[in-house]
């Protein structure tokens, strides 16, 4: 096998779920008939062949398999039955600071973490340089990682992950950590891991992040492999399966986006003034959301709603169209423009939620939490969190005569 | 007994978490390493102060130097153990989501015992060198003995720490059965001379036999204290014993491998 291929053939796994949380050695030893184990099983049959330098995703609800799969992968532990091998090195992003010590200096943990993941001395002093740089904390490696805030954790820890020089990388879903320029960091770093032909087994929620790092995706379900394809398919019957959940908690599960499918938002833009594409506002500002929507089957023109939200996710107020009064006939794709002219905010971080339903407005077939993020600056000195305007005038006044 | 062998085969590993743990148990100072000399520094003046200044229970010379020699034996295999049993449990990510030799965790809690270990023994035996010196000529026996003794404490450190992580009243249980188990090992008191045994030989043959730390006790004793070598018979039990516990902890982890990463 080359290195970087995954082969699964037939992988299940069984958990055995005793009825308490804790076992103790006493009612193990006393009570052996009350302890009768159930037995889950995470995984069935689950086969699939994965070739260097392919990224796969894995999709599926929570308790759908994909975490449980992605440790076999791992090996931290084995299949019950069937057989799963790895040829080549494997870097974890499962578990950033694997072994950190808070009274060790960033230089002794980059050590100790390393040679968990498997490293030779030899092989962390050549890489230490880059390790270090990477997490931009050149100032502090030399201080105990207890004086290191949470985002400085992570950095140390993902920078170690990601020279490990493997050949087969698995991400969870928050592989990003750390502001937003580190953010983009980590990004770029995976998106080069695929470029040099790596292969790369994802798990996550996020249909845009699956669909930027992922060609295939494996849809699980209830331990059993529901599809493996094309990932915008895998998305899709995903969605699928999630809008004829009964309960709508489960529906939202651990996701941002769901619905039936029948038609979807495909793109979100927010634009300013000058048309250009923008993520932060200033108070008064004009604002258009600009909203791609394609529809794949026949059906009427599906209506659209807006909500925004502040960054807490409290309703701060809705619109909404149906797309067949502003002529379109539901056929195709669909560009939609949502004005706002003096884009009543002040200060703050505030989202736009979607929402695509039919016509009668009965069916959901997409929702989209967190469509469109942006920041709006203060202006003058407005002050709080809605831009009050109005005209203030003298309306009655007594004029005294000063003495 | 690959299991043993990985200390070797991933040094660098091996090295770093002993560090690790040895920065946890000591603060990273020589401060640290005195400070864990203390309480066995205490017992010895409490058993001193007991058994041969007031009750002059045992007729013992050099009674403290007597209480040291057995202790160092005991306080290691104690300490080793116990502080074993939270290794893996300690560390649920580090056993849930990476791959990784994990038996060598409480094998470096192990090594890190060895420290204290080493430096008791240094300090006794260099007391009875001083003192006793018929123990210039049977002391160099102690050294080899502690192979079997540390074998002992890595095979029940590997088994307990397995343990604790499926059955989670083990580590109290230790914590229970220890101090009953010091008292029935002869440390502060030898099975030849106690006046209670007369007639009743045989409770010494179970303190003996059953007991098997007293074996270990006595053989690395016997040529520190008392400047004689250790008894043939002696040393087969101790190698034997120790090999057992090697294989006892290697069945426990395989057995448990896999529970231990689903379960944590």
């Amino acid at each position: 096998m080359k290195p970087g291929t995954i082969v699964a053939e037939n992988v299940s796994r069984r958990f055995r779920v005793y009825p308490q949380r804790h076992v103790t050695l006493k009612e193990a030893i006393v009570r052996r008939r009350h302890l009768r184990p159930v037995d889950v099983w995470a995984l069935r049959d689950v086969s699939f062949r994965i070739e260097p330098g392919e990224s796969v995703g894995f999709i599926g609800r929570n308790g759908s398999g994909k975490t449980t799969l992605l440790r076999l992968i791992a090996g931290v532990f084995r299949p019950t039955s069937g057989s799963l091998a790895v040829a080549g090195q494997i870097g974890s992003l499962l578990e950033l600071g694997a072994g950190f010590h808070q009274d060790f200096t960033g230089r002794d943990n980059i050590y100790l973490s390393a040679s968990i993941y498997g490293l030779k001395k030899a092989e962390v002093d050549r890489r230490f340089d880059e390790i270090v740089e990477f997490s931009e904390l050149e100032r502090f490696i030399d201080l105990p990682i207890r004086t290191y805030s949470a985002g400085m954790h992570m950095r140390l820890g993902f920078s170690i992950a990601v020279n490990v020089d493997a050949e087969v990388l698995l991400l969870d879903e928050v592989f990003a950590v750390g502001d937003e320029a580190f953010q983009r960091k980590c990004t770029d770093r995976i998106l080069a891991f695929r470029e040099q032909g790596k292969t790369i087994a994802f798990v996550s929620h996020s249909a845009p992040a699956l669909e930027r790092m992922c060609d295939r995706a494996i849809l699980l379900r209830e331990g059993e492999t529901q599809f493996d394809g094309d990932t915008g398919e895998a998305i899709r019957r995903y969605q699928q399966m999630l809008a004829g959940e009964a309960d709508p908690a489960e529906r939202a599960a651990g996701l941002r986006e769901w619905g039936s499918g029948e038609a979807r938002v495909t793109d979100v833009r927010l634009v300013a003034a000058d048309g250009e594409p923008r993520e932060f506002f200033a108070s008064g500002d004009p604002l258009v959301l600009h909203i791609a929507v394609e529809s794949y089957e026949d059906v009427p023109p599906p209506a659209l709603a807006v909500e925004l939200r502040d960054a807490t996710g409290a309703l701060l107020g809705q619109s909404g169209r149906a797309l067949g009064d502003l002529g379109w006939d539901g056929a195709g794709r669909a560009e939609v423009r949502f004005e706002i002219d003096r884009l009543p905010l002040v200060d703050g971080r505030f989202q736009f939620n979607l929402t695509l339903l039919d016509h009668t407005g009965g069916r959901r077939y997409h929702s989209m939490e967190k469509a469109a993020e942006f920041s709006v600056l203060p202006q003058g000195d407005a002050r709080g969190f809605f831009l009050l305007e109005g005209d203030w005038s003298l309306a009655e006044a007594e004029v005294s005569p000063r003495t | 007994m690959s299991l043993y062998a990985d200390v070797v085969r991933y040094p660098d590993l091996f090295l770093n978490i002993f560090r690790r743990e040895l920065h946890g148990k000591y603060r990273g100072s020589v401060l640290g390493l005195l400070w864990t000399l203390i309480n066995p520094l205490a017992l010895i003046a409490v058993y001193t102060l007991v058994f041969s200044v007031l009750l002059k229970a045992f007729d013992i010379e050099h009674y403290p130097l007597f209480v040291v020699s057995g202790l160092v034996v005991w306080v290691f295999f104690q300490s080793a153990v116990q502080m074993s049993c939270s290794s893996l449990f300690a560390q649920p990510m580090l056993v849930k989501q990476v791959r990784f030799p994990r038996h060598m965790l409480p094998l470096a809690v192990v090594a890190t015992n060895i420290v204290t270990l080493v430096a008791m023994l240094a300090i006794a035996v260099v007391a009875n060198l001083i003192v006793i010196p018929e123990t210039r000529s049977t002391f160099w026996a102690a050294i080899p003995l502690l192979v079997p003794l540390i074998a002992l404490a890595s095979g029940l450190a590997v088994a307990f720490a397995y343990l604790t992580v499926v059955y989670r009243d083990v580590e109290h249980l230790m914590i229970t059965i220890f101090l009953p188990w010091f008292f029935v090992t002869p440390i502060f008191y030898t099975l030849d001379r106690l006046p209670g045994l007369e007639g009743n030989e045989w409770v010494a043959d179970v303190i003996y036999y059953v007991n098997f730390v007293t074996p270990f006790v006595e053989v690395i004793r016997d040529p520190i204290f008392f400047g004689e070598l250790p008894t043939l018979g002696g040393v087969v039990y101790c190698v034997v014993a120790g090999a057992i516990s090697l294989v006892l902890g290697v069945v426990v982890a395989r057995r448990m491998d896999d529970r231990v990463s689903a379960t944590l």
